[in-house]
């Protein structure tokens, strides 16, 4: 069949053309996923009461949520490092890893951990069994809370314009201007990234794909 | 790859060609890129798998992870991206859409990874660099294909998700300004790399076209060289194997390097075993050395080699060869090698030592023969010439008519027998390739002269006419051989005179080329004669051959002569033919070459006036023959004794030298035994008591050469026997006239030399006279008188001939047609007046009237002789007008002794009737007539007698036929003549009848004639009658002998 196609040209021509269309389509779908964002979440507008992590104290503090192992987040750390470059000592930065309750170390001290925690003004926080994600209630890896000094929320979404592409977007570009004290921006964007919350798996229904 | 075709023309294959170089290459960078371009494919497709599992290979919900979805996408989308360029690849390599998708694909990676790697900047690169990668396929066209993925996509997500092209949801113009700008940038620079390079690809190809057209010419050229070469050289060894003769060839230090098939069988060597200097080995042991030294030598110093050796065969064989070389020289001129060829010459040799053997044998045979032929020929000539001397010497005893007649046929016998004898040795040498010629200074006029005197009684006896005439342009001092020349000319006049019955015999010589130093000189005997039938005159110069048969029953004779005559003409570097009408007549002809006196004929001292006292020894071995010589000696008053041998010889002359008589002269004969004449003569001038003496050789064989070497030997003399008694007293004393010395630088006095001087001392004279009878007779009268005469017919012929010949003498009569003597001596003496000379001119006339002779004088003539003229009275004259040498003086004594005392003789013994008053014929005239045709011996009296017989009638009649008409002009004429001719024939009475009748036809009227003619007329009968009984007397007396 291949000597077939090889010596007739107009097949040829035509497996080149579907070969062409099924590129195509394979990148749309890719394309298609990465600009799919997760789930924006429900933050409240005010620094939860029961977090553990510090509330701000007369300056904003931000929360990225993050999964250790998502690779998407990746790109999110990136463009948090750029931010805090820019808007160092005007802003705290807090990225919250989620980690199974029963989760070792290994588990949840990846690359990730690593790169945020190399981020000045960035304190990263282990999120056992994503009880702080639940108290802010953030779903997906990557978003990012922003409170205001007074523990009001002023941004929530996400700072990479799809997902795993670090480069300019409208989630940071929205916070560097609330850092500056711009308030005519956006307030939310969309978040790309891998869910922090196992029932998100559960809910696809698709369990014969998932692997704890 | 198919290479050009050198058979096809230049510039447009080679430009095709190089398109196909250039399709040829680009295809190999095509196809090369494209599995490069396949396996790059398959490296990113395994590199997107190994990004995707390094970068998101699980996707997390919380705890919950699945494969991520760019692993799934690298492994299907890169699966796919690569798959259909790879198959391209693999499958339909070089081809345009094998690339193109190739273009495509690989931009899609780009795309692919740069999202896989979350849109890195530095992922951004992969763009720039696979474009680059694409510009390997130096087809600008692909660029553009990769260009338009970047568009579309960069089109595609500015429309779709433009945030993911610039990170914001609102395009800046100016952004995809600038990405466009990168990218047309680079594609600028790319493409513009693509076309230089395709441009340096076609270069590439041009010249390797351009190389391949020449290295394709060089090939073929080189194929034909070889081919060439193959040839030759196969031409060359089929050549050299099929020769006859050996072929070698050496290197330049002579070492052999091939040897061909000849050879080898000719030295019994293979071609191994002659390499080097194995070769040597085939030459004989005896030659080696020699051979070997001269062939080092030669290759030494680069000569040719040539030499005759010996080879020795395997066999044993001696073979004889003759082996050269030739040199081979390089471009730069040093010598290369040296090839040759080795000929047998076994046989040649051989044959030259057969024919060496032969020519030795030859040469000694032919020896032998001339040994024999000069043995022969003295034995014969020796007798002959006793025989000879003795009747010469008989003859000059008192001898009674009948005895002098029986001698004189025995001398003429004698001769006869000589000349046949000469002619059968002249032929035997020419069978042995032995007739040799003399070359002798001499004179041709009086060779001619004496063919002409010998054979004129032959031809008078038959009543022909016989003439002679030399053309003035034959030079007279010529150098040959007088006496061969003389024997072809008196045999072929000898013969003209034979076979014509009525006629004449003419003999002419004229120049027929002048070369340098040298003369060629043509003879021609014309005759009235038989003629010769074309087909008998090839065979004519044949020996042994006549006409005919019966012409030698007829005419007789040997069948020689004609043969030894054109023996002695191709000697003398000439021809001989003849010209022949049959009952016309025949032109024997001959051309001869000879070579001119550079000095003139050289002059001689005038000869001794006698003999008288003089010492003279005679030397021969003969008995006869010194006896002859002893009395011939005495008879002139010398001193002689003679020897039998050279020993004896030298005896006697040392004796007489000793007591103070030394010889003058000795005669010696050439051969001797012991002895032979020529050592004598050495022997004699060797010593110098005996120098003085004179030597004469007499041989009775005359070989080429042995005049010189006589000469040489110190000899004065060389003559040939037998010899003439008169010619032994001239010869004696030529060689006694002038001192010792002169003698020693004189040229060797020989029969022709005495002759020519004979000659050159005979005056030369004159005779003019318009009557042919009158010439004759005074022609006769002066060879008696011993002058040399030539005749002329009238004055114009006088002056023509003083001319070209400054005579001694001229005889003139008065009366002659056109321009008589006396105004013929008036144009002499005017002409003299001018020159200077002054040529004595004595009348002859019939004029005896008083007065004539001081008309004579008046006109300027010297003398007066009224005819008929007599010998003493113009012996007188030319005596007292004529100095010249004094042997003329001998003839003249003899003469003068003859006519002075004319002794009557009686009819018996004479058988002729005296003179008496009865006889028509004056016995003082016509005695003198007798005695000179006596002496001369040339049938001038017949001659004369016929010539007046045949005229005198016819005059007659013209004189009759003028008396009828009354011509008195004619009478005259007539009557003059008749006179003139009686006169000289010493009819006196007759003489005196026409001189009357001239008288009368002079007057004014011819009453009378007719009476005076009668008288004539029966004068003329008893004149004719006298004749005719003087004639058949003579005949009676030839007949008798």
């Amino acid at each position: 069949m291949i000597r077939a196609i090889a010596q007739r040209p107009w097949l040829l021509h035509a497996c080149a053309g579907l070969w062409l269309v099924g590129v195509c389509a394979g990148m749309g779908v890719l394309l298609e996923y990465a600009s799919t964002p997760g789930d924006p979440g429900r933050p409240p507008s005010t620094w939860p009461a029961d977090s553990t992590i510090p509330p701000p104290a007369g300056r904003p503090v931000l929360v990225m949520m993050a999964h250790p192992r998502c690779p998407c987040t990746r790109a999110s750390l990136e463009e948090l490092g750029r931010l805090m470059a820019d808007s160092l000592g005007r802003l705290d930065a807090r990225v919250v890893f989620y980690a199974p309750a029963d989760a070792a170390e290994d588990w949840w001290k990846t690359d990730l951990w690593t790169s945020a925690a190399a981020i000045p003004g960035v304190v990263d926080v282990l999120d056992r069994d994503a009880a702080e994600s639940h108290r802010f209630h953030a779903e997906t890896s990557g978003d990012v809370l922003l409170y205001d000094g007074n523990g009001r929320l002023e941004f929530n979404g996400g700072i990479t314009v799809a997902r795993g592409h670090a480069g300019d977007n409208a989630g940071l570009a929205a916070i560097e201007a609330l850092v500056r004290g711009d308030t005519n921006v956006r307030r939310q964007t969309p978040v790309f990234g891998c869910a922090l919350n196992d029932w998100a798996a559960v809910r696809t229904g698709a369990e014969g794909t998932w692997n704890r | 790859m198919e290479s050009l075709d050198p058979t096809r023309p230049g510039a447009p294959q080679v430009k095709e060609r190089a398109e196909q170089l250039f399709r040829d290459h680009r295809d190999r960078i095509i196809r090369r890129t494209d599995r490069l371009f396949a396996s790059l494919l398959g490296i990113e497709w395994l590199g997107a798998i190994a990004v995707a599992l390094i970068v998101s290979p699980r996707t997390w919900a919380g705890s919950y992870s699945q494969v991520h979805l760019h692993v799934w996408a690298a492994l299907v989308l890169g699966g796919l991206i690569g798959s259909l360029p790879i198959f391209l690849a693999l499958q339909r390599p070089g081809e345009v859409l094998t690339r193109h998708i190739i273009a495509v694909a690989q931009m899609m990676f780009a795309a692919f990874l740069i999202h896989l790697t979350g849109g890195r900047i530095e992922t951004h690169f992969i763009v720039f660099g696979s474009l680059a990668f694409l510009a390997f396929y130096r087809d600008w066209r692909v660029l553009i294909s990769a260009t338009v993925v970047v568009v579309v996509d960069h089109l595609l997500r500015g429309m779709f998700w433009p945030q993911s092209v610039y990170g914001v949801l609102e395009a800046s113009v100016w952004r995809t300004v600038e990405h466009t700008w990168w990218v047309g940038f680079e594609n600028v620079f790319l493409i513009a790399a693509c076309r230089q390079g395709i441009t340096e690809m076609r270069r590439i190809a041009a010249r390797r076209a351009e190389l391949e057209a020449t290295n394709a010419a060089i090939e073929q050229q080189v194929q034909a060289r070889t081919s060439e070469l193959a040839s030759s050289e196969e031409r060359f060894r089929k050549l050299s194997d099929s020769s006859p003769v050996g072929i070698f060839q050496t290197d330049s230090a002579g070492l052999c390097l091939y040897t061909n098939a000849r050879w080898q069988t000719l030295t019994g060597q293979s071609l191994e075993e002659s390499l080097g200097m194995g070769w040597s080995r085939a030459l004989h042991p005896e030659d080696r050395v020699r051979v070997l030294a001269k062939w080092g030598a030669c290759a030494a110093e680069g000569r040719p080699y040539d030499d005759e050796h010996r080879y020795l065969t395997p066999q044993g064989e001696t073979l004889w060869v003759h082996a050269r070389s030739a040199i081979v020289r390089g471009p730069d001129g040093q010598i290369t090698e040296f090839v040759g060829t080795v000929e047998d010459v076994t046989l040649h040799r051989h044959a030259e030592e057969d024919l060496r053997s032969a020519k030795d044998e030859a040469e000694l045979a032919t020896r032998s023969k001339s040994e024999f032929l000069a043995n022969m020929s003295h034995e014969i000539r020796t007798p002959m010439n006793g025989v000879i001397g003795m009747t010469g010497l008989l003859l000059e005893t008192n001898l009674s008519p009948e005895q002098r007649q029986f001698v004189g046929m025995l001398r003429a016998s004698g001769e006869a027998l000589l000349t046949i004898i000469n002619d059968l040795l002249d032929f035997s040498k020419i069978e042995a390739g032995k007739l040799e010629l003399e070359a002798l200074d001499f004179d041709l006029h009086p060779i001619v002269e004496e063919v002409m005197s010998l054979l004129a009684e032959k031809a008078h006896g038959k009543k022909l006419e016989l003439a002679c005439l030399v053309h003035h342009e034959v030079p007279g001092a010529l150098r040959g051989d007088p006496g061969r020349l003389r024997q072809i000319l008196l045999n072929l006049v000898g013969n003209a005179i034979k076979f014509t019955e009525k006629g004449e015999v003419v003999l002419r010589a004229r120049l027929e080329e002048k070369q340098e130093g040298a003369v060629v000189v043509r003879f021609e005997v014309t005759d009235t004669g038989i003629g010769i039938a074309a087909e008998d005159r090839a065979r004519l110069f044949s020996p042994f051959t006549q006409a005919d048969g019966s012409t030698a029953r007829k005419f007789g004779g040997t069948g020689l002569g004609l043969a030894i005559s054109r023996q002695l003409v191709e000697l003398m570097g000439g021809r001989i033919g003849v010209e022949s009408e049959e009952d016309r007549g025949s032109t024997f002809w001959f051309t001869t070459r000879l070579l001119t006196q550079p000095e003139g004929v050289r002059a001689r001292p005038r000869p001794r006036e006698n003999l008288r006292g003089l010492r003279v020894l005679v030397v021969d071995d003969n008995l006869t023959n010194r006896a002859i010589l002893t009395e011939q000696a005495r008879s002139w008053k010398m001193e002689v004794q003679d020897a039998a041998d050279g020993a004896g010889a030298l005896e006697r002359l040392r004796a007489a030298a000793a007591r103070g008589g030394r010889y003058d002269l000795a005669i010696l004969d050439m051969q001797m035994p012991g002895m032979d004449g020529l050592e004598l003569g050495r022997a004699i001038h060797r010593d110098a008591l005996l120098a003085g003496t004179r030597l004469v050789m007499l041989t009775s064989v005359g070989l080429r050469g042995m005049a010189e070497e006589s000469r040489r030997a110190g000899f004065s003399a060389f003559l040939t026997k037998p010899v003439g008694q008169s010619q032994l007293y001239d010869c004696l004393a030529t060689v006694m006239g002038g001192d010792t010395q002169a003698a020693a630088r004189l040229p060797l006095v020989t029969r022709h030399t005495i002759k020519e001087q004979k000659s050159r001392s005979q005056s030369r004279i004159l005779v003019a006279d318009d009557n042919e009878t009158n010439q004759m007779v005074a022609v006769q009268m002066l060879r008696r008188l011993g002058c040399r005469s030539e005749v002329a017919a009238n004055g114009l012929e006088v002056i023509e001939a003083l001319k070209k010949i400054p005579f001694d003498a001229i005889l003139m009569d008065c009366q002659m047609p056109e321009m008589d003597g006396y105004e013929a001596t008036r144009a002499i003496r005017a002409a003299e007046a001018a020159s200077g000379r002054h040529v004595p001119i004595i009348a002859m006339t019939a004029n005896a009237m008083r007065g004539d002779r001081e008309k004579c004088l008046q006109a300027g003539m010297d003398d007066y002789l009224p005819k008929p003229v007599k010998v003493v009275d113009l012996d007188q004259a030319l005596k007292r007008w004529i100095k010249k040498g004094e042997t003329a003086g001998k003839a003249r004594r003899t003469v003068s002794r003859v006519v002075a005392g004319p002794k009557p003789r009686t009819a018996k013994a004479s058988g002729v009737a005296s003179p008496s008053e009865t006889s028509p014929l004056d016995s003082e005239i016509f005695g003198q007539l007798r005695e000179a045709d006596r002496a001369g011996g040339d049938g001038f009296l017949a001659g004369l007698i016929q010539k007046y017989l045949q005229e005198a009638p016819t005059r007659i009649l013209a004189l009759r036929d003028a008396v009828a008409r009354a011509d008195s002009a004619v009478v005259v004429k007539a009557a003059h003549a008749l006179k003139g001719s009686a006169g000289a024939l010493g009819a006196l009475t007759m003489a005196a009848a026409c001189g009357d009748l001239e008288t009368l036809g002079r007057g004014e009227s011819l009453a009378g004639a007719e009476a005076l003619l009668v008288r004539v007329e029966k004068e003329f009968d008893l004149v004719c009658g006298a004749l005719e009984t003087e004639r058949a007397g003579k005949t009676r007396k030839r007949k008798a002998g």
